[in-house]
């Protein structure tokens, strides 16, 4: 998340404004990060391609690289997207009043390029936070191969698995909430 | 204070060009011009290529201070993420370095004269078609601008709320601004506007003063295409045909209340009488028995009209016009009415009921009879 949403809000700005070939690049690879599973991705940046060149990287740094890539691919594609749609007539408006670019982005674009993009954005980590449940298959310990160990340790499964619900319920009940308060608030705006 | 000169702005669209061509014009402080024309002839890239919003081929646009003309677009443009009150400080507050308090003061006083004050804390979302596009015009407003260019603003509009947007424009009208205005709504631009500046495939058609494009065209193609936008209109009727013709001015004739003046300024002689054939002489009776006059004024007297006058002088009052007044041919004025003819195989009336028109045609035959012999 620390990753994907700065540099992918960057890149989808330098896109949606200044680069249209880097647009449709980002378009291209988000095309590929939806046709090509998480997993198989996960396991091809792990196994073939570190055998390929020759190296060993901690399977922890290969899901950061692999989750983080996928992360601003998608944020990127969203502000690009949402850049896209945003009615021109707006910017003009401001340009035939007076305001300068600057202001133009400050005061119009940017305050509604965040309500646009805000719902998608948010549901874009919370489909990564699931992501991370792959790393487990290539033995990062993140929150499922942890609860597997201390169950293979304990065995405690209804225990165990039930707390992990909870956990994903305490982070992502909340989250879908306010993607649907936000969705709802300013979306009547853009009608 | 706008000076365009062989603007040209071309573009592909539907597989073909479109945009415009060579355009040259001008228009002076205080005066309005309505642009008319076909759609797709060109008339949003003209208003655009003056608002600076497109780059042009050729050809160059200079306005006394490009700061001091507003664009208004046909799409509703109120940033939807700031309250009415907010998308009329804006600006100001940026742009011409303004408090907050002055703006917003300013901004209210708008709102209240133009009643929209109680939506100053609404969204764009909550307001109507026409609320928008008042509130978008009084934004304009707000930068004090010399110049506001308004792109068909009431195109997406209903009736009833296009008559409020087009009050809005009447008002601003009255306070001096100058304006160009892309409309058409036939009986506003010729309530409305001094000049008429028609597009046709791109290029300037047509660059004439109100009267005369509407009473004296000359072009067919322009005379049916403001045939046809009459045909939009609910203040015109048309009448078409020789039954028709012959039936309106006898309907005309038995309605008027007794003791009125039709005012006529015209050119062209005797042709009126020959449409009328038989009827003429039912119209002249009824007319003479409820004593209502005519007051004409023409550059040359018919056959028929100096017979009339020397027959009865007091309702059949003429006066010559000198050859060097432009004149806008053939309308008459009765009431709040103004009709205007034209004499070719099928005998056309157009009937405009609108006071705002027949007071501006009256004053201008009061021009013409005061300046006639």
């Amino acid at each position: 998340m620390l990753i994907g949403i700065p540099f992918g809000i960057l890149l989808g700005v330098i896109a949606g404004r200044y680069s249209r070939e880097l647009g449709g690049i980002i378009k291209g690879a988000r095309f590929l990060t939806k046709v090509i599973p998480v997993l198989v991705l996960l396991f091809w940046l792990h196994y073939p391609l570190q055998s390929l060149l020759g190296v060993v990287v901690n399977p922890f740094w290969t899901t950061i690289l692999a989750l983080g890539l996928i992360n601003i691919i998608g944020t990127a594609a969203i502000v690009v997207m949402e850049l896209e749609l945003l009615p021109k007539a707006y910017r003009e408006a401001g340009l035939t009043l007076g305001l300068s670019s600057n202001q133009i982005i400050r005061h119009i674009e940017l305050p509604l390029l965040v309500r646009r993009t805000t719902p998608q954005l948010l549901l874009n980590q919370a489909a990564m936070l699931e992501y991370t449940l792959f790393a487990s298959l290539i033995s990062v310990p993140e929150l499922f191969r942890t609860a597997q160990s201390i169950n293979a340790m304990i065995y405690k499964p209804v225990e165990i698995y039930s707390l992990l619900i909870i956990f994903f319920l305490i982070i992502l009940v909340p989250l879908h909430l306010v993607v649907r308060f936000v969705q709802k608030k300013y979306i009547a705006q853009y009608d | 204070m706008i000076k365009a000169e062989n603007i040209t702005k071309q573009y592909r669209a539907d597989m073909e060009h479109r945009g415009i061509r060579d355009v040259s014009f001008a228009v002076s402080q205080g005066e309005i011009v309505c642009v008319l024309g076909a759609s797709g002839s060109g008339k949003s890239t003209l208003l655009r290529c003056l608002a600076g919003l497109e780059i042009l081929d050729k050809g160059s646009v200079s306005i006394k201070d490009k700061k001091s003309a507003s664009y208004v677009s046909q799409e509703y443009t109120l940033w939807p993420h700031l309250s009415v009150l907010e998308n009329l400080t804006l600006a100001p507050i940026l742009q011409n370095k303004e408090t907050k308090e002055s703006a917003e003061s300013e901004a209210r006083k708008l709102l209240e004269r133009f009643d929209l004050k109680e939506y100053e804390s609404s969204y764009s979302h909550e307001l109507s078609g026409g609320q928008r596009q008042r509130v978008a015009l009084l934004r304009a407003v707000m930068v004090k601008p010399d110049i506001l260019l308004l792109d068909e603003i009431t195109s997406a509009l209903d009736p009833e709320l296009t008559k409020s947007v087009l009050d809005l424009i009447r008002a601003l009208a009255k306070d001096g601004y100058t304006m160009v205005v892309v409309t058409n709504h036939l009986s506003f631009a010729m309530s409305l506007a001094n000049r008429i500046i028609f597009l046709k495939k791109g290029k300037l058609a047509q660059d004439d003063k109100v009267f005369s494009f509407f009473s004296a065209q000359s072009d067919p193609e322009i005379r049916s295409f403001v045939l046809d936008i009459a045909k939009k209109d609910d203040s015109i009727e048309i009448f078409k045909g020789l039954e028709q013709y012959q039936a309106y001015h006898l309907q005309l004739i038995k309605r008027l209340p007794e003791n009125s003046t039709i005012y006529v300024a015209g050119a062209v002689g005797d042709a009126w009488y020959k449409p009328m054939g038989e009827f003429y002489t039912q119209y002249e009776s009824l007319r003479h028995k409820k004593h209502i006059a005519w007051k004409m004024v023409t550059y040359d007297q018919g056959e028929t009209d100096k017979r009339l006058a020397r027959e009865n002088p007091e309702l059949n009052q003429f006066r010559k016009m000198s050859r060097n007044i432009q004149n806008p041919a053939n309308y008459n004025v009765f009431g709040d009415m103004v009709i205007t003819q034209i004499f070719e195989e099928e005998p056309t009336i157009i009937q405009v009921k609108n006071q705002n028109i027949a007071d501006a045609y009256l004053r201008f035959f009061e021009e013409l009879w005061n300046s006639a012999s």
